[in-house]
C-alpha cells in the first residue's frame, strides 16, 4: 500500500543544509507546506554534527578578499566567482543565524563569537631550509565553533516555526510532471511502505558520494545525485569529488598535517617538499608524493607525529575555553580519540579516501538545470562552483557547516518563491509503478550477491590513489572498465528486507557516480590544483574549463564547457 | 566487527540510540521498548548512540581491523 502526502516545498535531508533550507523557506512563506523527508532521523542524521564543529567565518577580512586569494591559491579560476563571492558575503551571517537557531555557537564572556586564526601553513623558510610558521598566518578567514548538538536544536527550533517533518523515510526518486519537478518517491526504511509525495518544489539536501570507506563518512551513499542523474539533471567537476585525509589503518582517525612530518622507510622527509608557502591545507602533490614512493617501494609512510609543527596550532584552536563551552563535543571527541589510540601501534600513515562527491549543478539561487529541483549542502559543492578546482573541504577547513549553511539559506527562499508561482503537479502513476519495480527487484531477485559484497570491489576501484587522486588516462580506462564489469553485477543483488533494497540502491548509486567521476576524470587531460594526472602534468593552455556530465538517454555523457572569465570580476 | 551491548535492566525505553543511528545499524523492537542491534556489520563506531544514552545503558566497543577497508588497494 501507497501513502501519498502533498507539500509545497519538499527537503530531502534533515541536517544542516535541509534544515537551514527548510527554515527560511518557511520564514520566506509562512503560509506554505514545508516538509523535510529523512532517512533517519532529523537532527541525528548526516555529517554535520559528527566532524570538529568549526565553522568558517571571514572576520575582518572583506568578501572580495577572500574571493580573490582564494581563486589564486586554491581555486585556480575554475569558480563561479558570483558563487564565490555570495558564499564569501554570507559566512559571517551563517554564524549569527546558527547561533539564533541552536544557541551552541561559542561565544566570549560579552557575547562576541569566539573566532580563532587558522594558523596552517609556513609564513617563510629559515636560513637552513626548514619551515618558519607564526602564530597568524594571513589567511582571509577565521574559524567559529559550535557545540555538536547544535543540529538537535535546529530541528527543535523548525517544528516550532511549523516545519512538517518525516523521518525513516528514505528518497529513492524523483517525480517529474511535463519536465518540472512534482516530487519523490521514498520508502519507510523501517517496514518498506512506498511513500509518495508531491510538491511544488523540491530541495536536494541528502548527502553527496563517500563511497562508505571513511567510516565518517559513510552516510553519504549518493542516492540523491543518482535520483537527480535520472531525471536528467546536470552535473559539473565531478572530477573534483576525490578528497583524501592522511590516516591510520588502525583506527581510521585523521592525522592532519602530516605531510609535514611525512617519512618514507628510508628516514626521508618526503612530504615538505610538497608544502608551498601558501598551504592551506593538505594538499594533493603530498599525496601524490605518498603514491611515488610506495610504487617505488620506499614505504610504508610515516606520521613523525612530533615534528608535526600543526599540532600546536590546532591544539590552541582548541583551547580549554572553547572546550568547557562545548560539553557534547568533548564528550563526543573524547570517546573517538580514547577508542582510537588505545589501539594504535604505530606512525604508519596511508591516503584514506574520504570523496565528497557532489557535482550537481546549481546557480548562484541554488536551483538545478530541472525546473523546482533545487539542492543544498554537499551534493551541490563542486556543482555549485563556488570553490573551483579543489575536493571538499576546499583546502579551507570548518567550510562543511558553512557551505551547508549558506546553500540552504539560498534554496529555501528560492524553493519557495518558485512554489508560490507554481500550479500543483500530478504524480504519474507509470513512473511510480517503474520506480516501485526498480526499488522492489532485489527483494524479487533470484540472486545472491549481497549489496555489501559489492560495496568492497567498489572500494576497490575507487580507494587506490593511483586510480582517483594521481591519474592516468590508462589507469582511469582500467578502472572504468572494471566499474562497467560491476554494474553488470547489479541484477544479481539480492535482499530480504528493506534494509538491503536500500543497499542496492545505495550500490547502484555509488557505481554511477564512479562512471561519472572517471568519465569526468579521463575527459579533464591537465593537471589543476586538487586534480592531477601523471600522464598530463601541466594546466591545459586552453585555459579554465569545467567538464560537464549530462544524462544522454541512459548514459552518461561528458563535454567541456569555457569558464566565461570574462563575465567575472577577476581574471588570472 | 564491532560490539554493541545494551543493558536492558538499565534502558528506559526512550529511544534516543535507534534515532541516534545514522546509517540504521540500530532498529527499534515497539513491543519490548528495546533497540535491537540488527546490522552490528555495519557500524562505524561514529558512538553516537553510546554518549547520547542518558541511561548509560549502551556501549560500543570498535574493532577496527575488522572495518570494512580496502587494505590491499591503497596505492
Amino acid at each position: 500500500m501507497s501513502q501519498y502526502t502533498t507539500a509545497d516545498v519538499l527537503i530531502v535531508g534533515g541536517s544542516i543544509a535541509g534544515l537551514a533550507a527548510a527554515i527560511t523557506a518557511k520564514e520566506h512563506d509562512p503560509s506554505l507546506n514545508v516538509t523535510v523527508v529523512e532517512k533517519y532521523t532529523s537532527g541525528y542524521a548526516g555529517k554535520a554534527n559528527r566532524g570538529a564543529g568549526v565553522i568558517l567565518v571571514l572576520g575582518e577580512s572583506t568578501p572580495e578578499e577572500f574571493a580573490q586569494f582564494y581563486l589564486r591559491h586554491i581555486g585556480m579560476y575554475l569558480n563561479n566567482q558570483r558563487a564565490l563571492l555570495q558564499y564569501a558575503s554570507m559566512l559571517n551571517s551563517n554564524v549569527e543565524i546558527l547561533d539564533k537557531w541552536s544557541g551552541r555557537i561559542v561565544k566570549d564572556e560579552n557575547g562576541k563569537v569566539r573566532t580563532s586564526k587558522w594558523t596552517s601553513g609556513p609564513v617563510a623558510r629559515n636560513e637552513d631550509g626548514t619551515l618558519r610558521f607564526a602564530e597568524t598566518v594571513e589567511y582571509p578567514w577565521e574559524l567559529a565553533t559550535v557545540d555538536l548538538d547544535y543540529v538537535l536544536k535546529i530541528y527543535g527550533y523548525a517544528r516550532r516555526k511549523g516545519v512538517k517533518f518525516i523521518n525513516r523515510v528514505g528518497m529513492v526518486d524523483l517525480l517529474t510532471d511535463d519536465g518540472r519537478i512534482a516530487g519523490i518517491v521514498g520508502y519507510d526504511i523501517d517496514d518498506g511502505t512506498q511513500r509518495v509525495l508531491t510538491a511544488k518544489s523540491v530541495v536536494l539536501a541528502c548527502g553527496n558520494q563517500d563511497w562508505r570507506v571513511s567510516p565518517m563518512w559513510s552516510p553519504a551513499r549518493g542516492e540523491g545525485i543518482s535520483a537527480a542523474f535520472r531525471i536528467g539533471a546536470r552535473f559539473v567537476n565531478c572530477e573534483f569529488g576525490s578528497f583524501y585525509n592522511w590516516i591510520s589503518l588502525e583506527n581510521f582517525e585523521s592525522e592532519m598535517g602530516a605531510e609535514y612530518a611525512l617519512y618514507n622507510d628510508k628516514g626521508e622527509n618526503i612530504g615538505l617538499r610538497t608544502v608551498k608557502d601558501v598551504h592551506s591545507d593538505i594538499n594533493a602533490e603530498s599525496l601524490a608524493e605518498w603514491y611515488k614512493q610506495t610504487v617505488a617501494g620506499n614505504g610504508p609512510m610515516h606520521h613523525r607525529v612530533r615534528e608535526n609543527p600543526l599540532l600546536p596550532s590546532l591544539e590552541s584552536m582548541m583551547d580549554a575555553e572553547v572546550m568547557r563551552a562545548r560539553p557534547f563535543a568533548t564528550r563526543f571527541w573524547n570517546t573517538l580519540m580514547f577508542n582510537a589510540f588505545s589501539q594504535k601501534t604505530n606512525d604508519e600513515v596511508v591516503p584514506g579516501l574520504v570523496g565528497e562527491f557532489g557535482g550537481l549543478w546549481v546557480d548562484e539561487d541554488m536551483a538545478t538545470t530541472v525546473p523546482g529541483l533545487f539542492a543544498a549542502g554537499d551534493i551541490c559543492v563542486q556543482g555549485s562552483r563556488a570553490w573551483g578546482a579543489v575536493a571538499q573541504p576546499g583546502r579551507h577547513r570548518g567550510s562543511g557547516i558553512a557551505f551547508g549553511t549558506y546553500s540552504g539559506r539560498v534554496a529555501g527562499p528560492s524553493a519557495a518563491t518558485y512554489a508560490a508561482g507554481a500550479q500543483v503537479p500530478i504524480a504519474h502513476d507509470e513512473q511510480i509503478t517503474a520506480i516501485d519495480a526498480r526499488f522492489n527487484a532485489p527483494l524479487n531477485s533470484d540472486g545472491s550477491l549481497k549489496p555489501l559484497e559489492l560495496v568492497a570491489e567498489i572500494q576497490k576501484v575507487m580507494q587506490p590513489v593511483g586510480n582517483s587522486l594521481y591519474r592516468h588516462e590508462q589507469r582511469l580506462r582500467s578502472a572504468l572498465a572494471r566499474i562497467e564489469d560491476l554494474k553488470a553485477l547489479l541484477p544479481q543483488l539480492w535482499a530480504t528486507d528493506p534494509h538491503h533494497a536500500f543497499g542496492a540502491n545505495e550500490v547502484a548509486a555509488m557505481l554511477l557516480c564512479s562512471e561519472m567521476f572517471f568519465k569526468a576524470s579521463l575527459e579533464r587531460r591537465e593537471s589543476l590544483g586538487w586534480f592531477l594526472r601523471e600522464d598530463c602534468p601541466e594546466p591545459s593552455p586552453d585555459g579554465p574549463h569545467w567538464v560537464i556530465v549530462e544524462n544522454e538517454e541512459g548514459q552518461v555523457s561528458v563535454s567541456k564547457q569555457r569558464v566565461p572569465l570574462e563575465d567575472y570580476p577577476y581574471q588570472p | 566487527m564491532n560490539t554493541i551491548i545494551v543493558n536492558n535492566e538499565l534502558c528506559n525505553g526512550c529511544k534516543i540510540c535507534f534515532k541516534a543511528c545514522f546509517i540504521d545499524v540500530i532498529k527499534w523492537d515497539a513491543e519490548a521498548r528495546r533497540p535491537i542491534i540488527a546490522f552490528p556489520e555495519e557500524c562505524v563506531q561514529c558512538m553516537f548512540c553510546e554518549i547520547n544514552c542518558t541511561q548509560r545503558a549502551l556501549k560500543v566497543h570498535p574493532k577496527y581491523d575488522s572495518y570494512m577497508f580496502p587494505r590491499e588497494n591503497l596505492a
